[in-house]
């Protein structure tokens, strides 16, 4: 049963196989009747043997240099074309750890309380919190994107 | 009758000039750094506008070579040239505001900046103004030559200024670190006098964040030494400063760090040894 079922596929790919094998055939006997023909005309008919193979070594030659030409070719534009990879401008990392001031101390001193250190502390907090929140850039204010280009002429 | 109300009459002025005078003073007092860089956002949108039609309206007039198109060309051209005057002269406001507003510049090189910013706000007003006086597109032409030739010292001066607004910041950050110390060394002494506590690593912690603050300073003066280089007729102004914000990026991370070595110092003198 699935034997029946897979024939006519297998039919199918046969007569693809055979199709294929003929139409190379043709190729075959084309390219066969041009050199025949190439080998009939009377100036390479008459030609020297040697001046011949030299003229055949010539011809494979040149059509390896340009197959190879046409092979360099493609991977040169492969390479233009792909994305560069864009590398970030490096900025420099803070590479200590974050230190908190909200954590309690657990083994307090006699200043731990003082009015002046909580003083101190109450400014650091706040110039931690103005440095994470400065924009030091102002990249807004750089110089716009305008064009002095105005000309008439082509 | 007239002199009876004349009282009356000189009460209402007494008290209607004034109130005009506070509000004209008010509306002046008014312009912030917000509301320049709002102008300044409006006017970059207009020219985004005006450059759109200019260069539709230089495309039709090349391709026909009509006169109405070529009328057209010129209306579109003298509406590009007046809105692109109007997005300097309000970015260089803008900057003006922000440097105004930025602590850490001294007051001589704010003086210094706004006169280099109010002599660049000058020639491009009047360069606008001139430019309705334009009779054919030749000559818009020219102004619009005049002033590209302008704008190379005027970025020159942007860069400056803006290099100093960032300077600016990272020298009041310094400051502010500077006077923490300055009250912390006084507690570390009374600490010291008082002989309740270990006060050797506070005082080492505190050189070592002033030793920060000296990096910082250093590349400060790097960054300085960049712009100052720049010359009016040099391509890569833009590298340059570009490596001047990086260097005083590099300035900042030492604040930070001192600031997390003045968290740590403060950790400190509150736990007991």
């Amino acid at each position: 049963m699935e034997n029946d079922t897979n024939q006519p596929e297998q039919n199918l790919e046969n007569q693809t196989a055979v199709n294929q094998s003929s139409k190379l055939a043709a190729v075959k006997q084309s390219l066969q009747a041009i050199m025949q023909k190439i080998k009939e005309y009377p100036f390479v008919a008459n030609m020297n043997p040697q001046i011949k193979k030299m003229i055949k070594v010539l011809l494979i030659g040149l059509a390896v240099f340009f197959i190879l030409l046409v092979f360099i070719g493609i991977i040169f534009s492969f390479l233009k074309n792909r994305p560069r990879k864009v590398s970030p401008t490096p900025t420099p990392t803070l590479t200590n750890v974050e230190i908190s001031l909200e954590e309690e101390v657990r083994n307090p001193s006699r200043y731990a309380t003082d009015s002046a250190v909580l003083a101190i502390e109450e400014e650091v907090k706040k110039l931690d919190k103005d440095l994470m929140n400065v924009d030091l850039k102002e990249s807004g204010l750089w110089p716009p994107d305008i064009s002095f280009q105005v000309k008439f002429e082509e | 009758m007239l002199k009876r109300y004349s009282w009356l009459l000189f009460l209402l002025l007494a008290v209607i000039i004034p109130f005009g005078i506070k509000n004209i003073s008010g509306a002046e007092a008014e312009f912030t750094y917000q509301r320049a860089y709002q102008d300044y956002i409006y006017y970059m949108d207009l020219y985004r506008q005006a450059y759109n039609e200019f260069q539709l309206a230089r495309s039709q007039y090349l391709q026909s070579k009509t006169l109405t198109a070529k009328s057209n060309a010129q209306s579109a051209t003298l509406k590009l040239l007046q809105t692109r005057d109007e997005v300097v002269k309000t970015q260089l406001t803008a900057i003006r505001q922000k440097i105004q507003d930025t602590a850490g510049i001294s007051s001589s090189e704010k003086q210094l900046l706004y006169s280099q910013i109010d002599s660049e706000v000058a020639w491009f007003d009047n360069h606008k103004k001139a430019l309705t006086s334009a009779g054919t597109l030749e000559d818009l032409v020219k102004d619009n030559e005049a002033a590209s030739e302008r704008y190379k010292g005027t970025l020159l001066v942007s860069y400056g200024a803006l290099n100093s607004i960032s300077v600016g910041k990272i020298v009041n950050f310094r400051e502010t670190i500077s006077k923490i110390i300055t009250d912390i060394n006084k507690k570390v002494s009374e600490i010291r006098e008082n002989d309740d506590k270990e006060t050797q690593k506070i005082e080492r912690w505190l050189l070592e964040t002033d030793n920060r603050l000296t990096r910082s300073r250093e590349k400060e003066q790097s960054a300085r030494n960049l712009i100052s280089s720049i010359k009016p007729d040099q391509r890569n102004i833009q590298d340059i400063f570009n490596d001047s914000q990086f260097t005083l990026e590099e300035s900042y991370q030492f604040i930070k760090e001192a600031n997390n070595y003045l968290k740590e110092i403060v950790r400190e003198i509150k736990t007991a040894d």
